[in-house]
């Protein structure tokens, strides 16, 4: 197991227009794992908890969030209870993480060549001409033509698309067991996209690296990911392999999302209702959306099913046509 | 059907001097009453180009712009603002362009005000009636757009387009931001609107954001339009390259369907990178050398369809899938 995250909550701390103190959980036992060399998609829709487990488990939360319980073992080790210095030390290096945004993790005042080459020297020794080699090797696998002029570009002078590549080279290049990817393609036209995709996952494949990629595409899990874990109001609701899931998706919600890809769409005029995220209810968070709710949801529903698939639903049938 | 909007053989140039380059070329389109026309193509191919043209929020450098069987190609400022009403728009990211210091009834009340006669109590009515017909609760109308989701603000962003009863709704990639249940639920009030006989323009990077409602689809590439059929003809048999190789860029949420689909080469280019011959030419995997000296001209193939393709005309345009 490369990375088992156990029942991850996270509180945000804050007061509300009335000046009363206010913990809102944000995330409520969220449990899924990543094997090594396999890779996991987290979906879920905004605001259900994908980016904040990423931001959780890798230490980087904002101060006014806080763990408040769980595990997340990366290789054995609890990343939720290790210090500052070690986080550091495995951020980077062996856990690469590409967040939203790709031109924030830039440094406009580096060209990116020696910005590829300080990722590396920060983590180990390494005499610079061996740096720049891996570093144009790195950017030549992620589709930038040309890697060694690439190398003197400015980050102002890169397109969307490839600050994304050089982005991605930067998370890589320290062979990390594990890559979080946080909606890496978001944003990119849709042609690139499909060509940064396909060269990160041959990468992940021939390195036997771990991948965790967010994203609110299903069409990004079907194609590139071999596990899925659906998120929805703070809580993973379903995870299994991507085959079994998409063949028989047990919980309501992931079967509400897969009714929505547009291939699959069939548009009922007005009959589709998204609804606001609704207020934390007690029992079942999808409860409010839910066609299939029944008294029993106010209930929180278990873990249900056995081995691999599981999903969060009190009639969730796991197997069931 | 009527024609509502119109463009006839339009160019846009962007730039000034040796930097000039052609936003769109010699670009004709109609929209009809009660149709929706899907417009599909990634950044630089001219999308925004086209809608602030539509909108006659930019003069064209050549060309024609229609609306309701006039020309407002060169109407003054002041005679274009009486027409606002009548062709209305809505934007990729709704919090860039709705108001932060006002309530969603007043943001839905700015465009009763400036387009209609109506009097306070009828726009009170009109409101909640327009609330009404987009999901928006009534709870909603009294909050300001910091305390919604981007969701929400996109439907309160169709109800401004749409409060005054245009004929002509352009939208640029209105679904982006969204996640799919709300993208769904807003193309599912796209089809009760253009089933009410509004003519609708929708635009996106990504053919299946388009698909489910469109009822004709057009494909722009560098500014010009490649491919434009009926959407069911179009994506069972797309003939030009590059609606192939779109289409194929489409990520099915099917993991029985992998592998197999055409890569292109580099990215889509700027309108200033445009070489002589077909644009798509040094990008598409079918190109012959006489497709880098003479451009292609939209042709009609059959009766209902039109493609930008030398290789078209031979039946020889289909990229062979890779792996």
């Amino acid at each position: 197991m490369l990375l088992d995250v156990q029942d991850l909550r996270v509180e945000h701390q804050g007061r509300a227009a009335d000046n009363v103190a206010r913990r809102p959980s944000a995330l409520n036992g969220v449990s899924f794992r990543v094997v090594k060399g396999r890779i996991l998609g987290l979906v879920g829709e905004h605001g259900s908890g994908k980016s904040l487990t990423a931001s959780a488990i890798l230490g980087l939360l904002q101060p006014r969030s806080r763990v408040v319980g769980g595990r997340a073992l990366f290789e054995g080790q609890d990343l939720l209870r290790m210090s500052d210095a070690d986080l550091t030390r495995l951020r980077g290096a062996r856990i690469g993480f590409v967040v939203q945004s790709g031109h924030a993790t830039l440094d406009p005042n580096t060209r990116v060549g020696a910005q590829l080459i300080r990722a590396q020297s920060v983590h180990r020794r390494v005499a610079k001409a061996e740096a720049a080699w891996r570093a144009e090797t790195i950017m030549s696998s992620m589709g930038i033509v040309e890697p060694r002029l690439r190398a003197q570009a400015w980050p102002h002078e890169l397109t969307p698309a490839a600050v994304q590549r050089v982005v991605l080279a930067l998370a890589l290049i320290n062979e990390p067991q594990l890559l979080i990817a946080d909606e890496p393609t978001a944003g990119l036209d849709i042609t690139t996209q499909v060509q940064i995709l396909d060269l990160l996952y041959l990468e992940l494949r021939r390195r036997r690296i771990g991948g965790m990629i967010i994203t609110r595409d299903l069409g990004v899990v079907a194609q590139y990911c071999d596990d899925i874990a659906v998120m929805y109001g703070g809580q993973v609701v379903e995870q299994g392999p991507v085959p079994q899931v998409f063949a028989r998706p047990a919980h309501p919600f992931t079967r509400a999302l897969l009714a929505t890809m547009p291939e699959r769409l069939a548009i009922d005029a007005g009959k589709v209702r998204a609804g606001p995220l609704p207020e934390a209810p007690d029992g079942c968070p999808y409860r409010p959306r839910c066609d299939e709710a029944t008294e029993r949801c106010a209930i929180a529903p278990p873990l249900v099913g056995a081995g691999v698939h599981a999903a969060r639903c009190h009639f969730a049938r796991i197997g069931a046509p | 059907m009527s024609v509502v909007a119109e463009l006839r053989r339009v160019s846009v140039l962007l730039g000034h001097g040796e930097h000039e380059v052609a936003a769109l070329n010699r670009v004709d389109m109609q929209v009809e009453a009660g149709e929706i026309l899907g417009v599909v193509g990634e950044s630089g191919a001219g999308k925004s180009t086209l809608a602030r043209i539509f909108l006659r929020l930019a003069p064209p450098a050549d060309g024609a712009v229609l609306l309701e069987d006039s020309d407002i190609t060169i109407l003054s400022e002041r005679r274009l603002r009486r027409l606002r009403g009548r062709m209305t728009m809505v934007f990729r990211d709704p919090r860039a362009v709705l108001n932060p210091r006002m309530t969603v009834r007043a943001l839905l009340e700015e465009p009763l005000r400036l387009h209609t006669k109506l009097n306070a109590g009828a726009r009170r009515t009109a409101i909640d009636a327009l609330a009404a017909r987009i999901h928006l609760r009534p709870a909603e109308l009294d909050l300001r757009p910091d305390a919604l989701g981007t969701d929400r603000l996109q439907l309160v962003g169709l109800g401004r387009a749409i409060a005054s009863q245009p004929k002509l709704l352009v939208l640029d990639e209105p679904t982006r931001e969204l996640d799919m249940a709300a993208a769904a639920e807003l193309l599912g009030l796209l089809a009760q609107l253009r089933d009410g006989g509004m003519a609708i323009v929708l635009m996106s990077h990504d053919i299946a954001a388009v698909q489910p409602v469109a009822d004709r689809i057009a494909v722009l590439y560098l500014g010009e339009i490649v491919e434009e059929g009926a959407t069911a003809d179009l994506l069972a048999d797309p003939l030009h390259p590059y609606t192939q190789s779109l289409l194929s860029a489409h990520l099915p949420a099917d993991p029985a369907r992998r592998g197999r689909r055409i890569r292109l080469r580099g990215e889509p280019p700027l309108p200033d990178e445009r070489t002589s011959g077909c644009g798509f030419a040094p990008r598409c995997p079918i190109a012959e050398n006489r497709c880098r000296s003479g451009a292609p001209t939209p042709n009609l193939v059959g009766t209902n369809r039109r493609v930008a393709c030398l290789r078209v005309l031979e039946g020889s345009s289909r990229i062979p899938l890779s792996r």
